[in-house]
């Protein structure tokens, strides 16, 4: 009976009704079908480059600009987003941002740190060509093809490793074996030949036990994720080795750095690509031919220059003796000028070290200690009389760390202000959000970028990894509170206040349950006994005086100093052990 | 009938079978894409190609439900195969592609990166599709009907082609990455055979073609059953949709009447339908019989 109704229910559906359900599977077959085509072509590999969105420098750091400086423009609204204190750089972070930077160069990042200048065509032991010949060399095995770094803390905590691993990827050479297994950029080596490793001896020793033919298995993390592959390996090719011998590579004699976002913007430049001259050699061919510290090269002969790393090979590709038409931009105007290429190499210079013992402190900016630079420092840093200047004289954590300062660097200008004394060094440095430094190194000059709180050197947003995710308590429910930070304002997105005498708030983080609660202003006076109440055992502040924090140290009181930036971005420090404690 | 429930079971299966389809279409299509598999997908084609069989067959009672009307006199049992020739040329091209594609990834060497989702996505289907098989058989048997058990015993080649994906599946996770192509591939080349053999039924049921042997041997031994039949001089038979159309073209006294005639055509019907197991539409003709 049932089966009778049901067949008269379709008996009755209209005929036009039954057509849907071939027409149907129909389009889902054509649906299909498309996927099929599609599933195949994508192989899904993190790590890989990724187009990072880039963000505006200038429109990012208008949102926070109040309303009555919404008419400026340009380059004055930087200026004028004083909310901002230079903070956090993360510049590490980077790393994640943009894993991609042009082999043999090394990665830009660890670059920067480690030595910020390239020296056009010649590489100075950091290059990373170089170092893969070595590597060549010396392992007397045959080669992969790799070349590692460090793997920063904030890549280890990104890829959910243990710290302290240094095979960090950081180029593949074009045509090797492990190009050809599929070792990509940015991949972090875990295994080799079922060993585990963490140190480039330790993949050395495995490779000098191999020969030539023999298929070693490598396990890297990529994005998270284990990969395995199997990489044949290979004699180390001749052309490699012979590229070490050669000593006189082409030669122009201008140091050159890639340009960022934040030098973009301070210079006014029409690009974001392209190299900035920082320095040139004295009686080099770039003197001759007239190239000034500042300018942009934008093209050599016909073509457009990206970064270093392309000016290099164009450089080493040219023929010695050559004449190439430089176009640079300088002061709002391309210039084209003459350039011929010698083939001196110029001897590595030895940067000159001040013990930070021998300097007053008398000032501190993005994380570090400066003082002015006097006459004594000018003597035992070789720089030329009359220099001056600001000194670096204690770098002491992020961001300064991380977009490149070094001890004993000099100040000479912050975004083309002269910095000659403290008072226009504090002038300079208090009314900007992200600026380019004049600095003089060694016998060199340099510029360095220190990007605004939050974003990057290439201008992208920092993704931090830590979203607010705290949810705020009552201060009076007593607080199982470890951590506390001073702030200038009652939230976890406040800044770090510089000091204690403005009254700064205390932000009681409690880690383990994700939650905070503010108290009321602090001052000198209250901060021991509001640290004995709510259970603080470590403090995060901008600046402290000895005696509060000899009187808080007392209270077994932690205390990381010298820290900038918002709250949020100090608990990301101090989860990822980047702070250094005040001894 | 061990049971009851036997009748009503057997009765699920038609149902059974299509929701069982488009679950599996579904499952397949989704692991397939989630998972990245070339396989799967293809098998979830293939199992498209099943569900439209079904489906083209429904239409066909619909549509030769419906009365012959003045334009088209004999009715529109035909338009069945023709809705399923070009549904199945349309499915070969399909097939082609599929395989065409993944010898292509044989050949170009394409790594895959298939999620065990997938593996999960073929497993699923191998189960329901091996459910609805034992239900078939089961019930077929209980009821007694060889074609239901026939039928799922056809089916029953979808497992394989499901377990060729899942094999695909694991080949290509241990690294194999040829594999997974390959099983779809395969599953490719399932699915144009189906297409081929239902283009070849459907064109050759167009055509007229004759009934099998068995069919008109039954239909004159229950003609002989006729007394006042004295011979059969002819007997064509042809599908037409759901209902098979004989015609039959007899022997009769030459001396009986007009209504005794119609009398003799109304036996040879009831003969004719008890000797096959569809409707049927008998056309009987009488001609004349002589000793000579």
């Amino acid at each position: 009976m049932k089966k009778q109704n049901m067949r008269k229910l379709i008996t009755q559906l209209d005929k036009g009704v039954l057509w849907l359900g071939p027409v149907s599977v129909l389009a889902f077959v054509v649906l299909l079908t498309v996927m099929y085509g599609w599933v195949g072509d994508v192989v899904p590999v993190t790590g890989e480059a990724q187009e990072t969105p880039e963000v505006n420098l200038a429109n990012q750091v208008q949102v926070p600009v109040p309303a009555s400086n919404q008419q400026t423009t340009g380059g004055q609204l930087v200026n004028s987003g004083i909310q901002f204190p230079a903070g956090i750089a993360g510049g590490q972070i980077q790393l994640i941002n943009n894993p991609t930077f042009p082999a043999g160069i090394g990665n830009g990042q660890i670059q920067l740190i480690n030595n910020p200048t390239f020296s056009a065509g010649i590489g100075n032991g950091q290059n990373g060509q170089i170092q893969l010949i070595n590597q060549a060399m010396q392992g007397q095995g045959p080669y992969m093809g790799l070349s590692f770094g460090e793997v920063t803390v904030a890549v280890a905590r990104e890829l959910k490793l243990e710290q302290g691993s240094e095979l960090y990827v950081k180029a593949v050479v074009a045509g090797s074996p492990a190009e050809t297994a599929g070792i990509k950029l940015g991949d972090v080596l875990l295994e080799c030949d079922h060993q585990k490793v963490s140190m480039q001896d330790q993949v050395g020793a495995i490779l000098k036990t191999k020969k030539a033919g023999d298929v070693i298995k490598l396990i890297v993390n990529r994005g998270g994720r284990l990969q395995s592959f199997h990489v044949k390996l290979q004699n180390a090719p001749n052309g490699l080795v012979q590229a070490a011998a050669t000593q006189n590579p082409n030669w122009m004699g201008a140091d050159i750095q890639d340009i960022d976002a934040v030098m973009k913007l301070q210079f006014n430049l029409p690009e974001k690509t392209g190299v900035i001259v920082n320095h040139i050699m004295p009686q080099s061919p770039a003197q001759t031919a007239g190239i000034k510290s500042g300018d942009v090269i934008s093209r050599f002969g016909g073509t457009r220059i990206r970064d270093v790393k392309q000016l290099q090979s164009l450089i080493l590709g040219s023929q010695p003796g050559s004449q190439v038409q430089l176009t640079v931009f300088r002061a709002g105007q391309y210039l084209t000028l003459p350039v011929i290429l010698g083939q001196q190499a110029p001897a590595a210079q030895k940067i000159p070290f001040l013990g930070p013992a021998d300097v007053a402190i008398e000032g501190a900016w993005i994380g570090m200690d400066v003082a002015e630079l006097s006459p004594n420092d000018i003597k035992s840093l070789g720089l030329p009389a009359g220099t001056s200047g600001v000194l670096v004289a204690d770098v002491e954590g992020p961001p300064a760390s991380m977009v490149g300062f070094q001890v004993s660097d000099v100040i000479t200008a912050v975004n083309g202000e002269p910095t000659p004394d403290m008072k226009s060094f504090a002038a300079a440095t208090q009314k900007q959000t992200g600026a380019v430094v004049d600095v003089i190194r060694g016998e060199k000059h340099l510029f360095i970028s220190v990007p605004p709180p939050g974003f990057t050197q290439q201008g992208t947003k920092i993704n931090t990894a830590l979203d607010n995710k705290f949810k705020q308590v009552a201060a009076t429910i007593p607080v199982n509170g470890y951590l506390a930070i001073l702030t200038v304002s009652p939230d976890l997105n406040a800044s770090i206040a510089p000091n204690l005498t403005n009254s700064p708030y205390l932000v009681i983080v409690d880690m383990p349950n994700d939650s905070y609660a503010v108290t009321n202003a602090v001052n000198q006076m209250t901060i021991s006994e509001s640290a004995r109440q709510y259970n603080i055992k470590a403090l995060i502040c901008g600046n402290i005086s000895d005696q509060t924090a000899q009187s808080l140290r007392m209270g077994g009181v932690v205390i990381y100093s010298g820290v900038v930036g918002t709250a949020l971005d100090a608990i990301g420090l101090y989860q990822s052990n980047s702070l250094l404690a005040m001894q | 009938m061990k049971y009851r429930a036997c009748r009503k079971c057997a009765d699920s299966v038609g149902v059974v079978n299509v929701v069982g389809n488009i679950l599996m279409i579904l499952i397949k299509g989704y692991m397939g894409v989630v998972g990245q598999s070339r396989g799967l997908i293809a098998d979830a084609v293939h199992s498209c190609a099943d569900l439209l069989a079904t489906l083209v067959m429904i239409i066909g009672l619909r549509l030769s439900d419906r009365q012959e009307d003045d334009d088209y006199p004999y009715g529109y049992g035909k338009i069945e195969y023709i809705v399923s020739i070009i549904i199945y040329l349309f499915l070969m091209a399909i097939a082609s592609f599929i395989i065409y594609e993944g010898i292509l990834s044989i050949v170009q060497g394409r790594k895959v990166v298939i999620c065990w989702s997938a593996a999960w996505g073929a497993i699923i289907a191998i189960l329901i599709n091996e459910l609805m098989f034992r239900q078939s058989v089961c019930a077929g048997t209980q009821i007694n009907s060889p074609s239901m058990v026939a039928k799922a015993w056809e089916s029953r080649s979808d497992v394989y082609a499901s377990i060729a994906v899942l094999i695909g599946i694991i080949g290509a996770k241990m690294g194999f990455h040829f594999m997974d192509p390959l099983a779809a591939a395969v599953v490719g080349v399932i699915i144009l055979k189906i297409c081929i053999e239902y283009i070849k039924e459907s064109s050759l049921n167009l055509l007229d073609k004759a009934p099998d042997e068995e069919i008109l041997d039954n239909a004159k031994k229950a003609l002989k059953t006729v007394e006042t039949v004295s011979g059969i001089k002819n007997i064509f038979a042809r599908e037409l949709g759901q209902y098979m159309e004989f015609e039959t073209e007899l022997y009769v006294p030459a001396e009986i009447s007009v209504s005794q005639g119609e009398t003799i055509k109304k036996d040879v019907k009831q003969a004719l339908a008890g000797s096959i197991d569809r409707k049927i539409i008998v056309k009987v003709r009488l001609f004349a019989f002589s000793d000579s």
